[in-house]
């Protein structure tokens, strides 16, 4: 059973159609990633499968059937739009939003402490989030987004405002939901981190799904079939190398159709006047293929 | 829908707002406020600017059958003593030892004249001391008419008992006072309790747009649910802050009555209490309805008080009608106010402490209280699902009235 699946979803708004017939599906133990250029229609798809909004066609399965009240407290969810009560303490407001979702009081403040703890701010939760740094902040609504234990994480930018070695604690916090079975939906534009953690990715694009698959499977469609290469000597006058480009002491071999990369690394390792530090098969890294696909390429 | 999370909003919104230190303030202060407000007015009417004592030179003769000295009383001032001087050099005397605050020559031809002199360190003698004459001079006239009771033409009216065309229940003039000042005081709680309760929520809901608490939220329990919960947690903020203030009134009136001996006989007229009782819940509703909707559609909290404050001039606007409205309780402009929802509750309290009101009046009024309350909770429900997570900008009429027919379905 898919934890969710969203089939030929459309949404508009005013005339502007923001969504067009959007498809994907998320299944349990999975990290999935959305990608897309702001105003793509991520945050309002996101919003019809929280039930904020509901789409004008297409269908929406949330945990096996329709979205409705009782499975909302089975989602975890933190928002792009984020924040806390400011006046109230870390721990009082952890908790507060923990039995909105259906968490008994004593059993969320157990959870929330456990949680602060965990995250190295045990010795805030007395103090008031408005006293915390964003950092501190962003460590406290990711908490308040997983106390319940959700089946379903929904999470928007959460690397934002995090240093490397909170980063890796959020990171850590993601890899056991994985771990649990239970399923990660996550948006940002930190390509690195996507490519990183998620299993599979989408990519909106003005209002539309240009991209959908593996990571390995997207690479591939936008991988230019060439090689990278280090190392001294000549690269030139290899067979079944339509051209070469040198930049930043890296030289990419563009090869002819029909060319494997292992005839190349071959018929480089039989040189004898050539020396390889560095041999890779070139695909190209997901800033590339976002760019990419914004300035309206599709891949192969 | 889910008891728990509206009972959780409400749990939490009680314990937030009730711990605030505004509203601690606001409620134990403000009975402290009022008691203050009145002892300044009272002492201003009892000692400000009154006369301590005055005197008479009498060349008319016509004051001989009154005592030397004659104390004029009034209600709300203290008594002033008129001492009657045999010449004027004693009067002036008296006036430059500061033992009278000015004199009066009755002159020999005053009968004819109508004209005395008077005398003043500042020239001119105070009002009061006029008045104060004029009651004296009555006195000394009515005291040469030799037919009548002389206790009874120097003391025209001792007391007036009042009562309604139907009733046999009769008030004194102090219980006159208390019926003015009873629904005049509870109708200032009233209004207190019920907008500051309201714009709590309005301003709750708006922090939560501009803190964006409201998208979680949004994704734990639904818009209705989340007002729900909001109207009954601060509406137990505004009950626990009337119940306080009436308390302390019923407290200190009890207290009053059992040792001020004018008060003795002075009962509360628990019918404006009843009808204000009536009116609360119904009367919170609708405001909190029309306020948590200008909080949805507004982007920040100033903003909304701009909108809110049209609200409350509305509610407090029977204050300016309060002379037309004791005039006549029952005519058209009374009978309006005390049915158009947002004045109904401080006018229908007003109107019931004056006259007896007729049953279908106090029935219809009620009723549409209680109509206008689901109106602007409906209201604010639609605008709410559409305006909770509108930031940064309020919501055009257009979007409004788009709301208000999307029926059950969300939108933006």
């Amino acid at each position: 059973m898919a934890m969710l699946n969203v089939v030929d979803v459309k949404k508009s708004f005013a005339g502007t159609q923001a969504v067009r017939g959007v498809s994907f599906n998320v299944e349990p133990g999975e990290l999935f990633g959305v990608l897309g250029p702001n105003g793509a229609g991520k945050t309002t798809t996101i919003r019809m499968i929280l039930d904020i909004l509901r789409p004008d066609s297409g269908s929406i399965e949330v945990l096996g059937g329709p979205m409705d009240e009782s499975k909302k407290n089975r989602i975890g969810y933190l928002p792009e739009e984020r924040g806390l009560y400011r006046n109230l303490k870390v721990i009082d407001c952890m908790v507060y939003l923990a039995t909105l979702k259906g968490i008994e009081r004593n059993e969320a403040r157990k959870r929330a402490s456990a949680y602060l703890e965990r995250v190295e701010l045990g010795h805030v939760a007395q103090k008031k989030v408005s006293e915390l740094s964003k950092g501190m902040q962003q460590k406290v609504q990711f908490g308040t987004t997983i106390l319940h234990e959700p089946d379903i994480v929904i999470i928007d930018e959460p690397f934002e405002a995090l240093d490397p070695v909170n980063t890796r604690m959020v990171k850590d916090l993601l890899f056991d939901i994985r771990r649990e079975g239970r399923a990660v939906l996550m948006c940002t534009h930190q390509m690195h981190l996507i490519e990183e953690m998620c299993d599979r990715i989408v990519m909106f694009n003005r209002g539309e799904i240009v991209l959908n698959g593996t990571l390995r499977d997207v690479r591939r469609r936008f991988a230019p079939n060439a090689v990278w290469v280090e190392g001294n000597g000549s690269f030139d006058n290899l067979p079944g190398i339509e051209s070469v480009q040198t930049e930043n002491g890296q030289v990419q071999l563009n090869l002819q159709a029909g060319t494997s990369p292992q005839s190349v690394f071959q018929a480089l390792a039989s040189r004898g006047d050539t020396s390889i530090d560095r041999f890779e098969v070139a695909i190209p890294s997901l800033d590339d293929i976002f760019v990419r696909v914004v300035n309206g390429e599709r891949g192969q | 829908m889910s008891k728990a999370k509206w009972w959780t909003i409400a749990a939490h919104e009680y314990a937030v707002h009730a711990k605030r230190k505004g509203f601690l303030i606001a409620t134990f202060g403000t009975p402290l406020l009022l008691v203050a407000i009145f002892a300044a007015i009272f002492a201003f009417i009892a000692f400000g600017d009154q006369s301590n004592s005055l005197g008479v030179v009498d060349q008319a003769g016509i004051t001989q059958k009154l005592p030397a000295t004659v104390t004029i009383t009034d209600t709300l001032r203290k008594d002033v003593a008129v001492i009657r001087f045999d010449d004027e050099n004693l009067a002036k005397a008296a006036l430059s030892k500061q033992e009278i605050d000015g004199y009066v020559v009755i002159p020999s031809d005053y009968l004819q004249s109508g004209a005395l002199r008077g005398v003043a360190n500042e020239g001119n003698l105070s009002s009061d001391a006029r008045d104060r004459f004029k009651d004296y001079m009555q006195k000394a006239l009515i005291s040469n008419q030799p037919s009548l009771n002389d206790q009874r033409a120097l003391e025209p009216i001792d007391q007036v008992y009042n009562r309604k065309p139907n009733s046999a229940v009769e008030t004194s003039e102090g219980q006159g006072i208390l019926l003015f000042f009873a629904p005049y005081l509870f109708g200032i709680f009233f209004f207190i309790a019920v907008f500051s309760s309201s714009a709590y929520l309005m301003t709750a809901l708006v922090e939560e747009k501009e803190s964006r608490v409201m998208e979680i939220l949004a994704t734990s329990l639904r818009p209705f649910e989340l007002m729900v919960g909001k109207i009954v947690g601060l509406g137990l903020v505004g009950l626990t802050q009337i119940s306080i203030w009436v308390g302390t009134a019923l407290l200190a009136f009890t207290i009053a009555r059992a040792n001020i001996e004018g008060m003795a006989n002075l009962t509360l007229p628990t019918n404006v209490l009843l009808i204000g009782a009536v009116m609360f819940v119904p009367a919170y509703l609708m405001v909190a309805g029309a306020l948590g909707a200008i909080g949805a559609s507004v982007s920040a909290v100033q903003e909304g008080q701009q909108f809110s404050g049209i609200i409350s001039i509305l509610m407090i606007s029977p204050v300016w009608f309060i002379n037309m409205i004791i005039e006549n309780p029952n005519g058209p402009l009374a009978l309006f106010l005390s049915l158009f929802p947002f004045t109904a509750p401080i006018v229908m309290m007003q109107r019931v402490a004056l006259v007896s009101v007729p049953a279908w009046q106090i029935g219809l009024s009620v009723l549409l209280l209680v109509g206008m309350a689901f109106v602007m909770i409906w209201l604010s429900a639609r605008i709410v699902r559409v305006g909770m997570l509108r930031y940064g900008k309020r919501l055009t009429l257009t979007e409004i009235r788009r709301a208000l027919s999307l029926g059950g379905q969300h939108g933006e």
